[in-house]
């Protein structure tokens, strides 16, 4: 990969203040992406992946929300800099997402064609005419099958699979150069899942966009991420080229999380779990917030917060775990 | 396992009648599900797979007697379910229960847990208030949850604590089956393996049988003993799991499993695609109802004829013309 990151996020910290107090759920992200290259981030639910996602193309609830510190930097150029204006014209055409549930990302009033067309009028000029083709050829790049008749279909029309690649064909529309994907295989059948993750991968070849995979499904990871990052109470606690990581996974949450998917193949024992629940969002925690459900935790873990360090010589995979800075 | 099933289906159907066409002027069946047989011992878990809309929710209805079957009989334990009435049907509600995908809208927000543990109870048996309080604390005692916890409203609990709750009021009655129906899928990573875990727990201490629908199949082959694939209502292979997973025999199984990913980079993936989706069942195709996606289409046999679920081994049935010969 090229020495300039696409997309480099530093020190990223978002805030959300509630009447109940408030809580960082982005909490110092250091990561990056490059072109061509797919980077999940796994977590569970309420470790702060979907608010990752949003603070990237600056689409958090304004009054709720608030960026306290950080840069991120696509292609060079700070997003958090950018007036409405600029961002409005980032988003769609340099970073794009994918929601989880297309039938709620698509209007069920109007054509697949019309809100195709919808985003490329945003960010292209030209005639009605060349819209609709573009729209069709769009569709034909997520390979719906009959894009010239689909293109006047309406969402209602279409299946759970076919919507996705409708939601897919926005997304690559303008050409972006990076697609945010937040769980979007979730609603849909492995089969399909299957066929839509082979999509994503050729869609990556053919045009050499980056892919931010959002996900807590390890089998996803294990076949489409070339790096992950995973998530904890809003912090990153590994970082990592995604072999390395399900081969010797240096932080104690990410080894437990590996061992609790049940193996399709091969003999299996009882199911590892993690035992208690991950803290509330509001608590306030001093030392490793993963502590109080891990098994090697002493009293440094509860005192204090590990710091990021390298996991092994080749500077490419991380972990916030005291355990990594003794070895 | 036992020699008399516990649950034993025969010939189960039900169709269901739909109006089509402009102002519904065309009646079509679908036949969402369409002569089942299987049975369940007791300790045993059979699981049905397949994508959505091949039948196995309308099937886990029927057996639950939630809907009347087109043709067929459901028999547990020897008795025919869908004859059952007043105090037979009441014992069969209480020796047969269910879990559900979402434990957010199973349980009633403005019920005490306790309460509603012991619902299943007070509705389907004759106790003292005395004996349903010991049922209800035994039951939250076999989930990993605590007596206290009977006073507690469900929006004091998280989700993986809330499926425990909808688990304690399946055991409550002391049922003989458990219908779970996507019982893990809401449920995070590291609580789903708690929950799975407890089902083999909760299946060792009791004998409990369960009939397990997961899209999931790798949670699939971890829990069940058997497995009932099916496609557009009908079963197309059923032998036990360590078989149908190590070696699909079906077209259709082959490519189910080929799509499932496995949480290991380094594992090889063999893929097999389908032509297309799931066709529309008022419309199923002729002969075979999978030849149009399959990949191993023989031609026009598989047009033409549909295959009958005949034995390829001892401990499996296929419905597929490549076993023929």
């Amino acid at each position: 990969m090229t020495d300039a990151p696409l997309l480099e996020v530093k020190d990223l910290k978002v805030e959300i203040s509630t009447k109940a107090g408030s809580f960082f759920p982005v909490n110092g992200h250091n990561f990056t992406v490059n072109a061509g290259e797919t980077l999940g981030i796994v977590g569970e639910s309420g470790s702060g992946k979907s608010m990752t996602a949003m603070s990237l193309v600056r689409l958090l609830p304004k009054h709720a929300a608030h960026i306290r510190s950080g840069s991120i930097k696509l292609n060079g150029r700070d997003l958090l800099t950018l007036s409405d204006k600029e961002m409005r014209r980032v988003r769609g055409s340099e970073i794009a997402m994918i929601l989880q549930d297309p039938q709620t990302s698509l209007n069920p009033a109007f054509t697949v064609g019309d809100q195709i067309s919808e985003a490329l009028s945003l960010h292209t000029t030209g005639p009605r005419r060349t819209l609709r083709d573009r729209a069709i050829d769009a569709l034909r790049k997520v390979k719906v099958a009959a894009p010239e008749h689909r293109v006047d279909a309406y969402p209602s029309e279409l299946s759970g699979g076919m919507r996705q690649r409708v939601v897919g064909a926005i997304a690559i529309s303008c050409q972006p150069k990076i697609i945010i994907a937040d769980e979007p295989t979730t609603s849909l059948d492995v089969t399909v899942q299957a066929q839509y993750l082979k999509l994503l991968r050729e869609l990556q070849e053919d045009t050499g966009m980056a892919i931010l995979f959002i996900t807590h499904d390890f089998g996803i990871v294990a076949n489409l991420c070339h790096r992950i990052v995973v998530m904890y109470f809003g912090r990153i606690v590994e970082s990592g080229p995604v072999d390395k990581i399900f081969a010797s996974p240096a932080h104690p949450y990410t080894e437990a999380l590996i061992a609790a998917v049940p193996k399709l193949h091969g003999q299996q024992g009882r199911l590892r779990t993690i035992e208690g629940l991950p803290p509330s969002p509001t608590e306030q925690i001093t030392g490793c917030p993963f502590a109080p459900r891990c098994e090697h935790a002493d009293a440094r873990c509860f005192a204090e917060l590990p710091p990021t360090v390298d996991a092994d010589s080749d500077g490419d995979h991380a972990a916030s775990c005291w355990r990594v800075v003794d070895r | 396992m036992s020699e008399t099933p516990i649950l034993d289906v025969k010939n189960l159907s039900k169709h269901f009648n739909v109006r089509t066409g402009l102002f519904g002027r065309e009646q079509r069946t679908v036949k969402a599900v369409n002569d089942l047989n299987f049975h369940i011992g007791e300790g045993e878990t059979l699981a049905l797979v397949g994508e959505s809309g091949c039948g196995k929710t309308t099937t886990t209805r029927l057996l639950l007697k939630l809907q009347n079957p087109t043709h067929g009989t459901v028999a547990f334990e020897g008795q025919d379910v869908h004859s059952l009435k007043g105090e037979g049907l009441k014992a069969f509600r209480s020796r047969v229960q269910a879990v559900f995908q979402d434990p957010w809208s199973s349980i009633n927000p403005r019920v005490r847990i306790g309460d509603f543990v012991a619902e299943p109870l007070i509705v389907n048996q004759t106790l003292t208030k005395g004996e349903v309080d010991k049922r209800v604390h035994a039951a939250l005692d076999a989930v990993g949850l605590r007596p206290q916890d009977a006073r507690k409203y469900p929006h004091e609990f998280s989700g993986g604590q809330r499926q425990r709750i909808a688990i304690a009021s399946a055991i409550v009655t002391r049922p003989r089956l458990i219908i779970l129906d996507e019982p893990v899928s809401g449920l995070d990573v590291s609580i789903r393996s708690q929950i799975i875990n407890l089902f083999k727990d909760l299946q060792a201490e009791y004998g409990l049988s369960y009939i397990l629908v997961a899209h999931d199949l790798a949670t699939t082959r971890y829990l069940a003993d058997r497995v009932a694939v099916m496609y557009l209502g009908s079963i197309v292979e059923y032998g036990t799991t360590d078989e149908i997973f190590d070696r699909p025999a079906h077209p259709y199984t082959e490519a189910l499993l080929s799509a499932a990913l496995s949480a290991d980079p380094s594992a090889q993936r063999n893929e097999i695609e389908m032509n297309g989706e799931v066709p529309s069942p008022l419309n199923p195709p002729a002969g075979c109802a999978f030849h149009p996606r399959c990949h191993r289409y023989l031609g026009d046999v598989c047009q033409k004829h549909a295959p009958m679920l005949t034995s390829k081994d001892q401990c499996r049935l296929v419905s597929c013309h490549i076993y023929k010969e």
